[in-house]
């Protein structure tokens, strides 16, 4: 067995989950092998040290709050879980119905006839491109008499 | 696995089923350490692990409808509780930087009292090492290998509770322990290195 192999056993080894044709053969590769002895080694003593780690005991009156707390709950039948959901999927529906609605209401209004004052205020015809006391107008009027050639 | 015995805890879910909610404080007398104990190991803090503790049991009380007895009730309150770790570490994220670093002392403080003086302090400074060292194992890793090595679970029972095959159990408990060892190495290299 290679080192690689043997590391791969390593863990079911510990839990002594290795059939006893791999087991034997990982035993022979550990006897011959220091550093994957080493290794193996290292990992018993962490499995070791967590499991010897001091077991932290639920807080006095734990189970008083536990059955205070249920007091504010009620336990849930699948059918009133359905309900819950159910309110849910509808409440959005009716948003992205409402959204689309909306959406349609403004779009239709953008498309109708416009009053005539909103549309001339917002014209680009208000604006000259030239006005004829600039030096664009002068240009644009001595083009027009001829003078510019 | 569980000292509790399953057909107990079957009796008196089947009070609580119908409608003897004081029953149920006798489930959680039961259950309470072992549940408390894989918590505050999962999360480390105190205050979150016994919220996660209660989470898991006021859960548990609300979905024992849906309790099938084809596993050991001990099992399926380890995979709620394990559940409400894993939510818990994410809503506890910004605590990481607001909390003091006494907040989330470890079980140093409750070691045994029959120690010597140095003994206790070795005692607490290999629990602090094991403590930090399980922290910066991946959540997933870390409820594996704790399920295994504190908790005593088999294979099958780690994937009942994890919700996973047994073969990924098997592969996830290896690189758990591998990450681990490692870690005790590295940091019990650092703490040998003179300080020069």
């Amino acid at each position: 067995m290679r080192c690689q192999r043997a590391r791969r056993r390593m863990s079911p080894y510990l839990d002594d989950a290795l059939p006893d044709g791999e087991k034997a053969a990982l035993a022979a590769h550990l006897d011959r092998c220091p550093a994957c002895a080493a290794r193996l080694a290292g990992l018993a003593a962490a499995g070791q040290r967590l499991a010897g780690m001091t077991r932290l005991a639920a807080p006095v009156g734990f189970a008083g709050r536990v059955m205070a707390g249920l007091t504010k709950t009620t336990r849930h039948s699948p059918f009133s879980l359905f309900l819950v959901r159910g309110a849910g999927v509808a409440l959005a529906m009716l948003v992205i119905g409402f959204g689309i609605l909306f959406g349609r209401a403004l779009d239709a209004g953008l498309k109708g006839p416009q009053p005539a004052a909103e549309v001339s205020f917002f014209s680009l015809s208000h604006f000259e491109p030239a006005p004829p006391d600039s030096l664009g107008g002068a240009y644009l009027a001595m083009l027009e008499t001829g003078h510019g050639q | 696995m569980p000292e509790a015995s399953d057909s107990d805890d079957l009796e008196l879910i089947a009070r609580c089923q119908q409608g003897e909610t004081a029953f149920f404080a006798h489930l959680v007398l039961r259950h309470q350490d072992r549940i408390h104990n894989l918590c505050r190991r999962m999360l480390g803090h105190p205050q979150h692990a016994e919220d996660a503790a209660q989470e898991t049991f006021l859960k548990a009380y609300r979905h024992l409808g849906s309790f099938t007895p084809t596993a050991a009730f001990a099992t399926w309150l380890y995979r709620i509780a394990i559940n409400t770790c894993l939510d818990q570490r994410k809503k506890n994220f910004w605590d990481f930087f607001f909390l003091r670093s006494g907040d989330s002392e470890g079980p140093s403080a409750e070691a045994s009292h029959d120690f010597s003086p140095e003994r206790l302090y070795e005692a607490q400074e290999m629990s602090r090492l094991l403590e930090l060292c399980l922290a910066r194992l991946s959540p997933r890793l870390r409820a594996v290998i704790l399920l295994r090595e504190q908790e005593g679970l088999s294979y099958l029972e780690i994937a009942e509770v994890m919700a996973c095959s047994p073969g990924t159990v098997k592969s996830r408990l290896a690189r758990a322990r591998e990450e681990l060892r490692r870690l005790l190495e590295k940091s019990t290299e650092q703490k040998k290195r003179p300080v020069v």
